[in-house]
């Protein structure tokens, strides 16, 4: 982690790492996530379906899975659970204009907002700087496969949220009440308009949403990878995803005791071996 | 993370002060009505470590304090008495414990048992003017400074400190915007949330068009206050149509001292006797008027 990375994590809850899945590992991971949602649920390999989001999208194809270990999220990943992660799940999200109706959320929260504090308590997750380095229990990689241009909609954040210590208002957002759906432009929170190829990392602490889909022709794919420290939890991914993952990844997603230090920690840059 | 507990303790045995920020000085100088800050105010300057206000004053406020900082600029001599020839004197004087001040200071700034109906809880520190226009010559430069006040330790002025439900702003500005600002015209610059930095900044952070530096657009009469533990910058005024006419006003706890500044004392003794608690010394055992000295709240 680079220390122009810490800072800007630290200070915004953060990260739009740009353009670095290029070239074949790209056009791979596109055309598998294409495969994804294109295969008819019967034939989609063992599980695998579709509820919500594209359950378990990373381990659909190795193009996918060596992204929960990507060289540019790595040493991220390692100083943000002090070289003890733990990989929870990571399913694939398809969003396209249709998806969205208007409902009676959006008047109660337009936009959708949420943290940790919300949805686990606000005990729940930590995030703390301790020997120039930043520790960070729980946060979510976003991998882009399309385009997302200022406008579109898509990821919103509240930057500095991560350590607020006021309550949110209920209210902070007002409903544009022409749209239904969509929140009033309001300066409080930023649109991350990411490219194919670039990487959104996010402390869960981080108060975000989301805005509708407004593109008609464009939809808008991404992976959602989740971490955790390796000794909080464990995973709960069904034996036939199991049986696809690379020993690398099975030892990522595996829960270890405080201290121990896994194979994959010691390397610099994680290949999937099989 | 509740709205208001009992977090902050008396001196001694570590027994909770029972006061909130909407217990503290209810009416200001001219007896003016101190309305607390919203939920959304206090979440908004602690989240960012700034906070607009807009469309604070008057018509007829903004007009005769932005004619007299014209004169003060252009004409001193033409302003009566000589002691109100200074940001604290004239029309401006109103500025220096106007509600909204008194209100954020209450939440962020003040010491409960030096807070009473007589006395404010907090000090004012100093006060100048920004009269700028595009035909400065040089024009005003922009400076990035400050930043990272969460990690510093008392001593420092320029500190931010914060517990779920309550914050210490320590040193901080409170801009008043006597003309309209845009977007693009140059209004002051922040690196949001940097009060809380546990980094130091990039050497990015010295370009003004970074794209971390933020900034706002109000209307005349708008208050910007920022806690000076904030990386924040001016910069050089882009609108040729308007000038920028600023007071920027500083405040700290009744505690610390950061400048000798202070009104002259012909005009300190001509101010209502609450107004003068601004600007009284920086101690603690003490110093109220009008009330008894009592930690035990």
């Amino acid at each position: 982690m680079t220390p122009k990375q810490r800072y800007l994590f630290d200070v915004t809850g953060y990260l739009h790492l740009k353009n670095v899945i290029t070239g074949d590992a790209l056009a791979e991971a596109a055309e598998a996530v294409d495969r994804y949602i294109t295969t008819p649920p019967d034939e989609l390999p063992p599980g695998f379906e579709q509820r919500g989001l594209h359950q378990h999208g990373f381990a659909f194809d190795k193009s996918l899975e060596c992204l929960t270990m990507h060289a540019a999220l790595w040493p991220i990943i390692k100083e943000l659970t002090d070289n003890q992660p733990r990989f929870g799940r990571g399913s694939l999200k398809h969003d396209k204009h249709d998806l969205w109706k208007a409902g009676e959320n959006a008047h109660v929260n337009p936009g959708g907002l949420h943290c940790a504090r919300d949805d686990y308590g606000w005990y729940s997750t930590r995030y703390e700087a301790n020997n120039g380095r930043i520790y960070c229990d729980n946060f979510v990689c976003f991998p882009y496969f399309t385009d997302v241009y200022p406008g579109d909609g898509g990821l919103i954040v509240i930057p500095g949220s991560h350590k607020s210590e006021f309550d949110r208002p209920k209210q902070l957002l007002t409903l544009d009440e022409a749209d239904g759906i969509d929140p009033i432009d309001d300066p409080v929170f930023v649109n991350i308009t990411p490219k194919a190829g670039d990487i959104v990392i996010i402390s869960e602490l981080l108060t975000h949403g989301v805005l509708r889909w407004k593109p008609k022709d464009r939809d808008r794919r991404f992976l959602v990878l989740r971490y955790f420290p390796q000794f909080s939890g464990k995973h709960g991914l069904p034996q036939p995803i199991l049986d696809r993952l690379s020993p690398e990844t099975l030892e990522l997603v595996a829960s270890e005791p405080y201290g121990h230090i896994k194979e994959i920690v010691k390397q610099d840059e994680v290949t999937l071996t099989v | 993370m509740a709205d208001h507990i009992g977090i902050r303790f008396n001196k001694d045995f570590g027994k909770p002060i029972s006061t909130d920020a909407s217990d503290l000085t209810n009416t200001n100088a001219d007896g003016k009505p101190v309305i607390p800050l919203t939920q959304e105010q206090k979440y908004l300057f602690d989240k960012n470590g700034w906070l607009l206000i807009p469309g604070v004053l008057t018509e007829s406020e903004i007009e005769e304090m932005r004619d007299f900082c014209y004169r003060l600029k252009s004409s001193p001599d033409t302003i009566d008495p000589p002691i109100h020839r200074n940001t604290y004197g004239g029309p401006l004087e109103a500025l220096t414990d106007h509600p909204v001040v008194v209100a954020f200071a209450n939440e962020f700034l003040a010491t409960p048992y030096l807070a009473s109906e007589t006395c404010y809880g907090f000090r004012m520190e100093m006060s100048f003017m920004a009269l700028r226009s595009t035909t400065d010559d040089p024009p005003y430069a922009f400076g990035p400074h400050n930043g990272n006040g969460m990690l510093r330790m008392p001593g420092d002025c320029h500190q931010y400190q914060c517990l779920p439900g309550q914050a210490y702003s320590g040193l901080t500005r409170v801009v008043w915007e006597l003309n309209p600002v845009g977007k693009e015209d140059g209004g002051t610059m922040f690196i949001t949330g940097s009060h809380k930095a546990a980094y130091t900044a990039p050497e990015v952070a010295q370009i003004q068009e970074w794209k971390f530096w933020d900034t706002y657009s109000c209307p005349a009469g708008s208050v910007i206050i920022f806690t000076e533990a904030i990386t924040h910058s001016g910069q050089p005024w882009k609108n040729p149509d308007t000038d920028r006419v600023a007071i920027f006003n500083a405040y700290n706890s009744v505690d610390k001292r950061w400048t000798r500044s202070q009104p002259p004392q012909a005009l300190l003794e001509t101010m209502p006797p609450k107004r003068q608690t601004l600007f009284r010394d920086a101690y603690v055992k003490g110093n109220v008027t009008g009330t008894d000295f009592n930690m035990s709240l």
